[in-house]
């Protein structure tokens, strides 16, 4: 600062008495790099040096410290200051008179502030306007933040449509005689009621294909087979009926319960699941499929002990029956509605497939050509539903519950959407986010991704393809920006898997039928199967995983018929099904006839 | 009598200019002249007057030195190239202004008052 006084010496040219440690806590930090200890910023010194009467020196150091200007700027307001009323008293004012015409201690501080201020650089002024810039951001978003946050606590939804009634009523429409799974309901109840089988399907229990006839367990066997015979019997009723007509609730059915409980030991679906009532409207999300575990539950009554124990008996009636029963389920479930219904149809119709490639191994001429030409009819007509309508009502449903309906379509997040419980892990829980994206937004997303996946799941798009679709619906770890999808979207490149995988079984189990018949009427296996059966084949069964679908291959070796595909990288290996080297990453081929345990 | 804080706002940062047009001033003095030369109708405080003189000094019409004079340190302000030409044409603004106030019967009476701030510096 030009003028500032001297360092040791007062402007009289008295020594300064101040204090190191006070000088040096007053001095710039470039007149210290410079060597010099000139504590030129201590206002109250250079007020102090002018020897004003007390009250003066105190209005002046009070008229600077409310300017809260920057040190040096006070230190240049002060002395002004100082030097005026230094003049004043010279000229004769008296200190009363020079106060009182001073003028609004706290307006004069007020005004040289905001005056002052205008004289500070341009840089010092962009740079305070881009903070009152980022402060005002900042606020806006602090208040875009609370107005989000109030209607995340306290916004409610707006419940418009009941997706389960809409989904119950189409199903009501099939009539009441047309609908399985009152058959099966009952049949499963008279199982359950029969408690737990000899043989539960875990892996230390003994194979009754191999049992020794005089193996104690065939006793038992007899005996429970003997009191389920008319469950079976009940069970094959259904066969004829056309749709499942399953009506979809989110609690489960006390006595389809109690069944699940004495064939499984636990109950099918865990507690916290189960709705103490039903509701009027309960969410999509929240219905449940006890019928699942106990249909499984049963196809593997049948194919573990049903059929062996037919075969050994040489009960060929008894043996189409189970395989029909287990088809006829297995149809069933691939119309359902849901996703999971037809993935377990699928199953099913694999296991089915399993049973009966066993049966013709271990009994090569028990069952007739007329048994196995009505198996393979039944076989044809299990038909997967690839439609996930009701998977994307779903995602519609869990938007309505979660958001807020302006009228127009759009709204926002609300806590609600958390109560879902999408996640078991609570750092993936959707919570409060005040950039979380609107309902038309979410909306338009889950409908977006279904459009998708359903294209995929009907095999108009490869996965690849599928991938490079979705993309943009994913962050940097790969999982769905959208809260709500990140929590109904199922896994639909699997899911086409295991339809195509399923299909193909099926296409398999048809063709090695079809062959069978041929060598049972002609002696041989033909030379070329597909084209010697079209009798019994509508078509060529394609193999899913070339692209494009070219058909199955088959081959006969030492008498024994293998359908296969080519597997995964769309390569035929000539019936390699294990790789030899166990380094090897390579798919090998994918055998479906006979069907693999 | 003094001026109402509204006209005053008008007419201080003109007192001021004139009064720098002969010469650098510290703010004592500028003080003192007002409140001579306008027989105390423009007397203004230190509370009024530095961030007046600190608003002329930020609009560049003003600059400020600290100079030590007879064994005393001020702060002296002068004009600048832009002060000048602001104060000509304020001066030419605020005769307009005077004259369209006569033509309507305001501020024609000669009296103790003077009418026009630009006697200011002629009176020194």
């Amino acid at each position: 600062m030009k003028g500032a006084p001297a360092a040791s010496t007062t402007p009289d040219g008295c020594v300064d008495a101040r204090g190191l440690g006070r000088r040096l806590s007053n001095t710039p930090v470039r007149d210290v790099l410079r060597g010099r200890i000139t504590g030129r910023l201590d206002t109250e010194w250079v007020v102090g040096r002018e020897g004003l009467p007390a009250r003066t020196e105190a209005l002046v150091l009070e008229v600077v410290r409310r300017t809260r200007l920057w040190r040096g700027e006070q230190v240049d307001v002060a002395r002004e200051l100082a030097a005026h009323f230094r003049d004043a008293f010279n000229a004769g004012s008296g200190e009363m008179e020079a106060i009182e015409g001073f003028g609004d201690a706290a307006t004069a501080a007020k005004l040289i502030r905001r005056a002052t201020r205008r004289k500070r650089p341009l840089a010092w002024k962009i740079w305070v306007r881009a903070w009152a810039c980022l402060g005002l951001v900042l606020l806006a978003a602090a208040a875009w933040t609370g107005w989000r946050a109030a209607w995340y606590s306290w916004g409610e939804p707006t419940i418009s449509r009941n997706y389960l009634a809409e989904l119950n009523a189409e199903i009501l429409k099939t009539p009441e005689g047309e609908r399985a799974w009152p058959v099966y309901r009952e049949a499963l109840i008279a199982l359950g009621n029969l408690g737990a089988p000899p043989l539960t399907g875990r892996t230390e229990e003994p194979d009754l294909w191999t049992l020794a006839d005089e193996h104690p367990l065939w006793i038992s066997v007899g005996q429970y087979l003997a009191a389920a015979e008319p469950a079976f019997e009940r069970l094959s009723l259904a066969e004829s009926k056309s749709d499942m007509g399953y009506l979809m609730r989110t609690g489960t059915d006390p006595l389809v319960g109690a069944a699940t409980e004495g064939l499984l030991g636990r109950a099918a679906v865990p507690e916290e699941f189960e709705s103490a009532e039903q509701e009027e409207n309960p969410a999509l999300v929240g219905v449940l499929l006890p019928h699942l575990s106990l249909m499984r539950m049963t196809t593997n009554i049948l194919s573990d002990i049903e059929v062996p124990a037919a075969v050994r008996a040489g009960d060929a009636p008894r043996v189409e029956r189970a395989v029909s029963a287990q088809l006829s389920m297995a149809r069933h479930l691939c119309g359902c509605p849901t996703l999971i219904d037809r993935l377990v149809g699928v199953s099913l119709c694999a296991r089915a497939a399993g049973t009966l490639n066993r049966t013709l191994a271990e009994a090569p001429g028990l069952l007739d050509e007329s048994s196995l030409v009505r198996l393979a009819h039944r076989l044809s007509i299990v038909r997967v539903d690839r439609s996930l309508r009701m998977e994307r009502l779903m995602g519609q449903d869990v938007v309505q519950r979660a958001y807020t309906d302006d009228g127009n379509g759009d709204g926002v997040v609300t806590r609600r959407l958390a109560a879902f419980g999408f996640s078991d892990d609570p750092k993936n829980q959707p919570g409060f986010s005040p950039m979380a994206p609107g309902r038309r937004e979410v909306q338009d997303g889950v409908d977006r991704y279904y459009r998708l996946a359903q294209e995929h799941l009907l095999g108009a798009t490869n996965k690849t393809e599928f991938k490079r679709q979705i993309r943009d619906l994913l962050d940097a770890r790969g999982r769905f920006r959208n809260p709500v999808l990140g929590g109904v979207a199922v896994s639909v490149e699997r899911a086409r898997e295991s339809f195509d995988r399923g299909e193909m079984l099926r296409d398999a189990a048809l063709l090695a039928i079809g062959a069978e018949v041929y060598r049972r009427r002609h002696g041989a296996y033909p030379d070329d199967v597909r084209a010697s059966i079209p009798d019994l084949l509508p078509g060529a069964p394609a193999d899913r995983l070339r692209d494009p679908p070219a058909p199955l291959r088959v081959v006969v070796c030492d008498g024994v018929l293998t359908v296969y595909s080519v597997g995964d990288d769309g390569i035929d290996d000539g019936g390699v099904f294990r790789s030899v080297d166990p380094r090897s990453t390579k798919p090998p081929d994918l055998r479906l006839w006979p069907v693999a345990d | 009598m003094k001026v109402e804080s509204e006209l005053m706002r008008g007419a201080g940062p003109l007192a001021v200019l004139k009064l720098l047009e002969r010469g650098e001033m510290y703010g004592y003095e500028l003080v003192e002249a007002l409140a001579a030369r306008t027989e105390g109708v423009l007397a203004m405080g230190q509370s009024t007057l530095y961030p007046m003189l600190y608003n002329l000094e930020a609009k560049g019409l003003i600059k400020a030195a600290w100079r030590e004079e007879g064994g005393r340190e001020r702060k002296y302000y002068s004009l600048t190239g832009a002060g000048k030409k602001r104060l000509s044409s304020d001066t030419a603004q605020w005769e307009r202004l005077s004259r369209a106030m006569a033509a309507l019967g305001v501020g024609v009476h000669a009296g103790s008052e003077p009418a026009r701030v630009g006697m200011i510096g002629g009176g020194a």
